[in-house]
């Protein structure tokens, strides 16, 4: 469930970038949830063209998934196939991310694969040959020879970018998923595709399963010849499938429809974002060395992982870390010993016995994701609340129990007084549980105090994307306000080009400490 | 088995807990095996043994044969004669003082509060508050302050010293937290950590005593209190003793302290949320896009963006 403010950021940034006529519908989608075309025309009131047009832009930068179920008809009616289209939140959060995509793809792969990489962004979905054209007419070439040479650039770059799966094939269509019904028939049967069969799962997590590409041919880019690979189960369609899907097919994929499209693999993003976060951590917490030692991890254990949000490192033996971090140049000069020490640090327990039998480490990264997390919040409560609330709100994440006054104030060297003030506060700002227990014996009532982490932690990303949409609303209103400034030409005084220069800054300012706040709400989202 | 003393203090600690402080430095290769048993693990060169006048009875299993203790009773004596020059609870005084002063008596070191006190003597509010100034200023009682109960004044019999629930024990002076001395502790506790890298809370006291750093009267559990709040205060971090490198003096599994690096060392990392405006907004529930508190009028706003 997306949280309030989750939902008006995203609506924001897809009318900033598609307009309000999208956006419409794709708020319709994220607060209402999975509907059918039917279903956001009542919602929305639109025409159905204008409703069906602004889906296909959805779709076409991965915004919503559709996908197609069958139906109970009425009294005396068939059963009937509708297709459903759910919006996927967390890809129109990332399109505020493109920047930082770009940056990544220029750093690990320059200047040529990011022109390629930027075409898939702006335009959500492209085939290899769009990819290659829109290449080759950037750098416009009068000899064939050179054109081909352009084309074969593009070729090795677009390749460089599936093999290191920044770019993945596009999910299927419009999958099929069976009625829940035919599931429980067919429950013995369920094998390989138990997964987007499952009827434990949501229909949302269902239908992902199912569009999602199998992992073989996901970032294969030598069989790009007439599908894609995910199963796409046109074929069983009933006559009465929506018009909306069958116009999008006739109208808008049908020229391609024997070519593959390509997007740009979020996850691997992500992944890459959340390692990110977990060096940076750790060398702050500890030292350089554990830093490099993890990062030398994550580099062996790159392709090994499932998922992203893994919570522990692929086991690794101690010869291939060390290799990898004596690889790095800060790290030329550690021996095995020092590297030995890091994981230990790290949180790994040394072998007992036969250290140089079996010895595989494996390091927590959900305990270094949670100590992140809490840093961020209680970076918070130091600046709003004070030390002396920093020290309490610290003592009772640490306690998994309720905590009674008197404990707290004992514990945190706090005037008992000033610590129930502090406690009132914190329990006014929804961050702490408060229970009256009553005592029989010396006929009072005391106060116990608890922290709920996973309501405060939902309560402070609903403020990160609340701050993020005020962030991007000062930036508008700034630029709106400066509006006549920039719009005079080159020859203007030095007012107005100390004017220019404020307005430059303020921007400069907004943006950085928005992308620095979209790092900490990816800390509490995506890892 | 005797030992030869190195060093040796008495003080009467007349404040808190009516205890004899006995401090006594023995170099420790003179002392017998059973003494070197009740030592913990140290390899300070001096062994400190701090034993109250309750326990040492029990404690203490050796005497050195060569010392006249003549003058410890002679100050004994001397501290246990200041009681007796209170006013005497002779006949004098009239019944109904007799009366509240009986009843804050009973309480003994729980002193009592002074509705409870009205309650139990049962006498008119007059005469009841007539007999409290005769006691006060007769010094047969005396007001004490409450540290849970503030402002709720508190009586005990001049006889009787306040328990640790009345007085928050020793981190409390006069009814108010010794932010002073907490303080300083907890610089010396962060510094002793500093220099041994990595100390377990007895390691860290066993150096102060060592060293001399500590001239009030402070115990192993006090310390380990300091440092548990250290690590509240993000100063310093908890850790496992792993029995390697800077481990090393500290057996595997102990619990020990170490100090924080890099930014957090500092315990105000600065956080995504505190470096712009609505991070800590006191108004943030209030502020919609067109409300009355918006980010296009925000005054935080506009005095973060003046530069």
């Amino acid at each position: 469930m997306v949280s309030p403010h989750g939902i008006k950021l995203a609506v924001h940034l897809i009318s900033a970038y598609f307009g309000d006529i999208v956006s419409k519908v794709c708020e319709c989608l994220l607060r209402k949830g999975t509907l059918s075309l039917q279903q956001v025309l009542r919602f929305t009131e639109l025409n159905k063209e204008n409703a069906a047009n602004s889906l296909l832009v959805l779709i076409q930068h991965n915004c919503v998934q559709a996908f197609s179920i069958e139906q109970q008809g009425g009294f005396m009616e068939q059963p009937k196939m509708v297709t459903h289209y759910m919006a996927l939140h967390d890809n129109i959060i990332h399109h505020m991310r493109f920047s930082k995509f770009l940056a990544i793809i220029s750093d690990e792969f320059g200047q040529e694969c990011m022109e390629i990489f930027e075409g898939l962004l702006q335009h959500g979905r492209l085939s290899m040959n769009q990819i290659v054209d829109r290449y080759k007419d950037k750098h416009k070439s009068h000899t064939s020879e050179e054109n081909s040479t352009a084309a074969n650039v593009a070729h090795e770059n677009f390749n460089k970018l599936a093999q290191a799966h920044y770019i993945e094939r596009c999910p299927a269509r419009e999958p099929y998923l069976e009625s829940e019904k035919e599931d429980d028939t067919a429950g013995k049967k369920k094998t390989a595709k138990s997964k987007m069969n499952d009827p434990s799962q949501t229909l949302e997590a269902r239908a992902l399963a199912a569009a999602t590409p199998m992992e073989s041919i996901r970032f294969l880019v030598e069989s790009d010849t007439y599908t894609n690979g995910a199963p796409d189960d046109n074929s069983k369609k009933n006559p009465t499938t929506e018009i909306v899907g069958e116009k999008r097919k006739q109208n808008f994929l049908e020229p391609e429809k024997k070519e593959i499209l390509w997007r740009v693999n979020f996850e691997e993003f992500v992944r890459h974002f959340r390692h990110k976060c977990c060096i940076t951590h750790v060398t702050t917490r500890m030292d350089n060395v554990a830093g490099i030692v993890l990062s030398a991890i994550f580099e062996a254990t790159r392709r090994d992982e499932t998922k992203v949000k893994m919570e522990k490192t692929v086991p690794l033996p101690i010869d291939r870390i060390y290799e990898e971090a004596i690889k790095r140049e800060e790290g030329r000069s550690l021996s095995l010993e020092r590297v030995r020490d890091s994981l230990v640090q790290l949180g790994c327990e040394l072998p007992i016995i036969g250290l140089e039998l079996d010895e595989t480490y494996s390091i927590d990264l959900k305990k270094i994701i949670d100590e992140a997390q809490a840093q961020e919040v209680e970076s918070v409560v130091l600046k709003k609340y004070g030390r002396e609330a920093y020290r309490i709100f610290r003592l009772l994440l640490q306690s998994k129990r309720l905590c009674e006054t008197d404990q707290i104030w004992m514990a945190t060297f706090v005037d008992k007084k000033d610590a129930l003030k502090i406690l009132f506060q914190l329990w006014k700002d929804d961050l702490l549980h408060m229970e009256r227990v009553a005592n029989e014996g010396q006929k009072l009532e005391s106060l116990c105090w608890k922290l709920n982490k996973v309501s405060v932690w939902e309560q402070v990303l609903d403020d990160m994307y609340h701050a993020a949409l005020n962030l991007k609303l000062r930036l508008v209103h700034e630029l709106e306000q400066a509006k006549e400034i920039l719009r005079k030409g080159k020859s203007v005084g030095d007012e107005v080009l100390a004017k220019r220069k404020k307005v430059g800054e303020k921007w400069e300012v907004l943006d950085s400490s928005l992308m620095i706040l979209d790092d900490a709400i990816m800390l509490f989202h995506d890892f | 088995m005797y030992a030869q003393i190195h060093q040796f203090t008495i003080t009467w600690d007349n404040s808190a807990s009516h205890h004899l402080r006995l401090h006594i430095s023995v170099e420790p290769k003179k002392l017998g095996l059973q003494v070197i048993r009740n030592q913990s693990a140290s390899t300070s060169d001096l062994q400190t043994l701090h034993v109250s006048s309750a326990r040492r009875r029990s404690e203490l299993h050796f005497r050195p044969p060569d010392i006249d203790l003549s003058f410890i009773k002679m100050s004994l004596l001397q501290k246990r004669k200041a009681p007796e020059t209170k006013p005497k609870t002779g006949g004098n005084i009239a019944e109904s003082d007799r009366i509240v002063l009986n009843v804050i008596k009973s309480k003994r070191e729980m002193a009592i509060f002074v509705k409870d006190l009205k309650q139990e003597a049962g006498l008119p509010d007059p005469t009841f508050n007539k007999s409290i100034k005769n006691l006060l200023t007769s010094g047969l009682v005396k007001e004490v302050a409450h540290v849970q109960l503030k402002g709720r004044k508190h009586y005990i019999a001049a006889e009787f010293e306040p328990s640790q629930e009345i007085t928050g024990g020793s981190w409390y002076s006069k009814g108010e937290l010794d932010q002073d001395f907490i303080n300083g502790l907890k610089d010396l506790c962060l510094r002793i950590i500093r220099k041994l890298k990595a100390a377990t809370a007895d390691g860290v006291y066993d150096f102060s005593v060592k060293n001399g750093l500590i001239n009030t009267d402070c115990t192993s559990q006090q310390i380990s209190e300091i440092l548990k709040s250290m690590v509240l205060d993000n100063k310093i971090i908890e850790v496992k003793s792993t029995g390697l490198g800077e481990y090393h003096s500290i057996p595997i599994g102990n619990v020990c302290y170490r100090c924080t690096t890099g930014d957090s060392a500092q315990g105000l990392r600065t956080g995504a949320m505190v470096s712009i405006p609505c991070g800590v907004c006191p108004r943030i529930r209030e502020c919609t896009p067109d409300g009355l508190i918006s980010p296009t009028t925000c005054v935080y706003y506009t005095k973060w963006l003046e530069f």
